[in-house]
């Protein structure tokens, strides 16, 4: 970049990422070690840790993110879930089975998951405000602005809707929550666009999802067939435990389900990582993902062996790796003049994601 | 007075300034085309040294960056100047360690020890009638995996003369409602609020109705204690505790929950010996001879579990006393030493020939 460039503030935004897996099994095998050592309390400076790592091999034509977010307020915001949602849900559940008679308690804990169900939207919505609020790029803070509550709300309806047609509107629940998300979203004064129009949709959402639905059919007729066929369900009917052959058999069934599972899902996962990206704008700049189907499978696998041979310690590496591959893949049209975005408007909260660890919603990284 | 170069982000806008850095005596001064800062040397902050530049902020500007290539002249330049300062972040290290071992010991403080010590006085200070609904909901659910024996009241008829006067000697506070259950583990429980299940296994081990009696008397013990009520602050309180400090996150979790596990052990061997010492009172006041719960328990340590005799209740409704570990647990001889050692001569009989094999018979009504 040259300094006339810089000036004038207009600069390609090529986003690369050099991230390397010994540092991120590394990083995952002290924080497992403290996260032990600390009753699991470390778990919140780990994953700041890590976000830290990752943000600042990210960069952006030339310049790298950073991450500001502090593990004390991952830690406090979680405590401060826990004090005034996560007790009186428990608590509400608990009084309920214990001291009321049983038809009231059934309404109680009907009435507590319904809620439940619309504080995991709100969780997410302010766990993404408080990882944009907390990234900085070039001096100036990312944010994410809109109410939680209402994409809560629209987020539990979507999944109503979701049910009833038996899974059909779930695309479409995504793309609109993206919308919803991104078009609040803002680098600095800078709104992001997310355009979720019929002419925009151009790749194959529904046509990939037709085999997605068909391998969760699949999946579960594989599950449940297996248990019909080791007489699982007859033993559970009875109040019986089923012995422990029975159970291996069962998990080995998942787990080869599951591989099953991802030849079946992996078109249309990696067509909504293209679609959503190539939907999101900031300017005149458009992002483009080039992300395969191929991609997916080969990540997933590879991930999975690591995960497995290095016993746990290298999921974060895995996590990495993922999106390593979504920064690799990711091409970006147009410039930005940066000299003319100018400061977010919000600091953003104090406190970090604490109803999403509190729903242990945050899935590592 | 050193100059060095940087790329400077104002904070203000996402534009980058080439910039002429000085160390001065107190701060650094940041001058360059369309740019101009001066940062206190307190205020400013390395935000990142692991690439090839340094990223340096100030407290007073916490958006503002500036990158300053790693050089060793550079090095030298801002170690001199005091910006620099290894020492600084291995204190902070130090600070979080300790903080975060501070807290993860005061959390195993409250585990270990606030929580079964406080489960107690929480009990005591439960209103009777709250205890009593809580024991019926507890019952209830138990019974979904014990389920209580059909056709009962010829056996309810022939304890009933037993049971008043158990009670009428224990004054255990609240009504004892006495069920037969059918479970092939000779075991008794006391849930919360006085109600109290017998298994058909129990009635199946046990030879003479002052055994049935003195087991009787040992759960009144717990009832009267309210152990019922303190297992289940103990266990609600750990149990919430953990969850929500852990997040369900997996190893740790289990090593503290084994931990925790242990506590309860101990804790529950106390109230064990209590409810004894209450059983043993009861005895001799009702009349009959409190070493009958020594022949009760030496029929327990004999039982040998056959295959097939899981007990059905899951494991945390069975912490509500005596199984299992009875059989293994050392202190049993101990404790069959003390009952027997409290041995008088009966004046009285638990209860005739006729009604202890009405009783017996309890689940075997088709």
């Amino acid at each position: 970049m040259t300094t006339e460039q810089a000036e004038r503030g207009a600069i390609a935004l090529d986003v690369k990422n050099n991230s390397t897996i010994g540092q991120f099994l590394w990083i995952g095998f002290y924080s497992s070690i403290f996260t032990l050592l600390t009753l699991t309390i470390f778990r919140f400076w780990a994953r700041t840790i890590v976000r830290k790592r990752l943000w600042a091999d990210t960069t952006i034509g030339g310049t790298p993110l950073e991450y500001t977010g502090k593990g004390s307020e991952l830690f406090i915001g979680f405590l401060i879930a826990i004090v005034t949602v996560m007790v009186p849900i428990v608590g509400a559940i608990v009084a309920a089975q214990l001291l009321l008679p049983p038809i009231y308690t059934a309404v109680v804990i009907a009435v507590v998951y319904l809620g439940f169900f619309i504080l995991i939207g709100v969780a997410l919505f302010l766990a993404r405000r408080y990882q944009l609020s907390r990234t900085n790029w070039r001096g100036v803070r990312f944010e994410q602005r809109g109410s939680p509550w209402a994409y809560g709300f629209i987020a539990f309806g979507y999944g109503l809707l979701s049910a009833i047609t038996l899974g059909w509107f779930a695309p479409a629940m995504r793309l609109r929550l993206e919308k919803r998300m991104w078009n609040n979203a803002f680098f600095g004064d800078m709104a992001f666009t997310y355009d979720n129009s019929k002419e925009a949709r151009t790749e194959p959402v529904y046509k990939s999802y037709i085999l997605a639905y068909i391998g969760v059919i699949l999946y579960y007729a594989l599950i449940f067939g297996g248990m019909f066929q080791l007489g699982l369900m007859d033993s559970m009917g009875s109040g019986g435990m089923p012995d422990i052959r029975d159970i291996g058999i069962l998990y080995a069934l998942a787990f080869g389900g599951a591989i099953l599972f991802l030849l079946f899902v992996a078109w249309h996962e990696a067509v909504m990582l293209r679609q959503i990206t190539k939907s999101i704008s900031l300017g005149d700049v458009k992002l483009k993902s080039t992300f395969s189907t191929w991609d997916l499978i080969g990540l997933v696998l590879t991930n999975l062996l690591l995960v497995i041979f290095t016993l746990g310690f290298g999921a974060i590496a895995a996590q990495m790796r993922t999106w390593r591959k979504i920064c690799r893949r990711i091409e970006v049209d147009g410039t930005l003049e940066l000299a003319r975005i100018h400061q977010a408007a919000s600091r953003g909260p104090r406190s970090g994601e604490g109803m999403a660890d509190a729903f242990d919603l945050s899935g590592g990284v | 007075m050193t100059a060095l170069e940087g790329r400077f982000h104002d904070g203000v806008t996402a534009a980058e300034h080439r910039v002429a850095v000085t160390i001065v005596e107190d701060g650094l001064e940041i001058a360059g085309a369309g740019a101009r800062a001066f940062w206190r040397k307190q205020d400013v902050v390395v935000v990142d040294k692991s690439g090839d530049v340094w990223r340096l902020s100030s407290s007073e500007t916490p958006d503002a960056r500036l990158a300053i290539e790693k050089s060793k002249a550079a090095e030298t330049a801002l170690r001199d100047g005091g910006i620099l300062d290894p020492r600084r972040d291995a204190i902070r290290g130090l600070w979080l360690a300790g903080g975060l071992l501070a807290l993860s010991a005061s959390l195993a403080f409250i585990v270990f020890v606030a929580i079964p010590l406080g489960a107690e006085p929480l009990a005591r200070a439960t209103p009777r009638d709250v205890e009593e609904q809580l024991g019926e909901n507890l019952a209830r659910q138990v019974n979904v995996f014990m389920r209580p024996c059909e056709k009962t009241a010829p056996a309810d008829a022939a304890i009933m003369p037993l049971l008043n006067d158990l009670e009428a000697a224990g004054d255990p506070g609240f009504t004892i409602m006495l069920t037969f259950v059918q479970e092939d583990t000779p075991n008794a429980l006391a849930v919360a609020g006085g109600q109290i299940m017998v298994t058909s296994g129990l009635l199946e081990t046990l030879e003479s109705p002052d055994e049935l009696a003195a087991v009787i008397a040992h759960e009144i013990g717990h009832v009267k204690s309210r152990d019922g009520m303190i297992a289940l602050y103990r266990n609600a309180g750990l149990g919430i505790l953990l969850e929500l400090i852990t997040g369900g996150s997996g190893v740790a979790q289990q090593i503290v929950m084994v931990g925790g596990q242990l506590t309860e052990l101990s804790y529950t061997r106390a109230q064990e010996a209590r409810a004894d010492r209450v059983a043993i009172a009861i005895m001799g006041d009702a009349g009959l001879d409190p070493a009958a719960l020594a022949r009760a328990f030496e029929r327990l340590k004999g039982y040998k579990r056959g295959d097939g005799d899981e007990p059905r209740v899951p494991k945390q409704m069975r912490d509500m006393h005596v199984p299992e570990w009875l059989q293994s647990h050392p202190d049993i001889d101990n404790r069959i030493v003390r009952a027997r050692a409290a041995q008088r001569p009966a004046r009285a009989i638990a209860m005739s020939p006729e009604d202890w094999a009405t009783v017996r018979a309890a689940c075997k009504a088709k």
